[in-house]
Parts: C-alpha cells; structure tokens; sequence
C-alpha cells in the first residue's frame, strides 16, 4: 500500500505504510500532516487515521503493534476483476489465452464475497497476466505479420 | 489527477481513433491485422472470429451486417468499452472507488458459458447454427 503525503507544502511519497508511520513517529513527517492513498477520496490528516492514529509520544510510551491489514473482510472494496478487458482481448485476439483470463475473472468477486480476500487478489492477478500475455502475444503477432507483409511487399516491388 | 496517467490515457484513445479511421476507410483488403490463428490452424471458428469484419461494417454504418458477422460480439464489445472506459476513468483519477459495471457471480457465470456455448454453437455446420458463423 503506497502513501502520499505533504510536507513543506510539497507532495512527497509515494513510501510504504510502515515508513510512513516511521516518518511520523520520528517526527519528521508531522502527525497532522495530509495524508493520501489511492482509493481515499481525500486528502486528510493523518492522525485520524487508524494506521496512524498513535503520535510520536504514544508511540514512545506504547509498545508498537503490527497494524492490520486493512485490506480486511468483505466490507473493502473488491479487487479489480479485469472481466471486460479479457472479453474484449478474447475477441481481438482470437486467443483462447483470453479463456483463462475470463474464468479467473468471474472467480475474483465470488472469493471476496466469501471473506476470501488473499484469494480474491490472487485471482485478480492471475486474470490480469492472462490479459497481459494475451495481449502481448496478439500484438506481437500482429507486428510480426504487419513486418511480414511490408517485408513482402517490397520484395516483390523489387522483383524478388 | 495524475498529468502521466492521462497521457496514457489519450495516447491510447488517439491510437484506437487512428486504427478505427484506418479500418473504415481502407477496408479489410488494407488491414494490417493478420487472420485468426485459431481458423487458419483448425479450420473452426473461434469466438472472435468475424470481429474486423464486424468493426469495418459497423464504422461504416451497416449495423444488420456487422451484427451477423458476430452477433455476441457486436453486443459485448461496445458494453466492454465502455465499462474499461470507466475503470480508465477511474484510474487516471487515481481513485479506486468510481461508478464501475459489475456483474454478480451469477451474471459472470452465466457470460463465462454464453462465450462457450456460442463458440461451440457457430461451428456446427447446418442451418440454423450457420447464422452464427462469420459471413464471407
């Protein structure tokens, strides 16, 4: 999970939650700085957050805690599904490379819904490199016959 | 709003504006697109097949004719643009969060064996399966 956060004015980041939560309890980053991720709609500051809630006093005085993920539960958002981007490379491509991608696709919301979240991101990505390999392969194929027909061509013009 | 992310963004659209106009006024005869792999090894449709074709008759106007050169496609594809359309949207916004088309697992199921069965379907070789199949 990448942060983005103010400093000086300045937007700074992006760096991982847990430097982030370094930077705040060492100071060095305010602790009502603003603070952002993607996925927040908003700016806000950071000590009304619950990852980074405890300052830098509550931290001296407080053992620190492994935070949790907060990817938690069905209440998150679910991972993006790429369902629509399989189809449409399942159709352009003519690659039965983009059946894969549509299978795991349709098993991203099903596992999420069932508090599976370290599956559900698992098919997320799975259907997001098929796409990409089905994609990649389509277009590679495409510039190779694309090379093909203008080698050809010339060839030809050139009576060979 | 990420100025990189928008770049991509536009980038891709002015590339697919460029191959669309390209289809449309040279026609297949000029497509740079190679024939299906899939046809050319196997002889059988796939359920693709019949898209560029489909994309050329649609971009110039006969809509009846694209539709039977792909009939699940021509409806899926325009639906498929537009909601990658919406998660471009979203991405280039760096918000996660935006208006997005999902579909139950029900409706997913039932779009995973539709593809299967209209690929099965279009390569029976009779009437009325043939109706499916790519026109020449």
């Amino acid at each position: 999970m990448n942060w983005y956060y103010s400093k000086d004015g300045a937007q700074h980041g992006p760096v991982t939650q847990p430097d982030l939560q370094a930077k705040i309890r060492s100071g060095e980053v305010a602790h009502d700085a603003l603070v952002w991720r993607e996925g927040m709609t908003d700016w806000t500051a950071a000590h009304q957050l619950a990852e980074f809630a405890q300052g830098p006093l509550a931290a001296g005085s407080a053992p620190y805690t492994t935070p949790v993920s907060q990817l938690g539960g069905a209440a998150g958002a679910s991972p993006p599904t790429y369902l629509w981007q399989a189809i449409v490379v399942t159709l352009f491509c003519c690659m039965p490379l983009g059946i894969p991608a549509i299978v795991f696709a349709s098993k991203v919301d099903g596992l999420h819904a069932r508090g599976d979240v370290q599956g559900s991101l698992d098919a997320s990505r799975k259907a997001k490199m098929w796409c990409l390999w089905s994609f990649g392969i389509g277009i590679g194929f495409i510039a190779l016959y694309f090379l093909l027909v203008v080698v050809g061509a010339t060839a030809s013009a050139s009576g060979y | 709003m990420r100025a990189n992310r928008a770049l991509w963004a536009s980038l891709l659209v002015l590339g697919l504006a460029i191959a669309a106009f390209h289809l449309r006024q040279n026609g297949l005869e000029a497509s740079f697109l190679p024939p299906c792999l899939f046809h050319k090894t196997t002889g059988l449709h796939c359920v693709g097949c019949g898209m560029t074709r489909a994309t050329h008759a649609a971009l110039n106007g006969r809509f009846t004719e694209a539709f039977f050169h792909n009939p699940l496609g021509v409806v899926l594809l325009p639906v498929a643009l537009f909601a990658i359309s919406l998660e471009i949207f979203a991405w280039v916004r760096g918000r996660s969060g935006g208006p997005r088309l999902r579909m139950g697992r029900r409706g997913f199921w039932s779009l995973v064996s539709l593809i299967l069965v209209f690929w099965v379907l279009r390569n029976i070789p009779f009437w009325p399966f043939t109706i499916l199949a790519p026109g020449s």
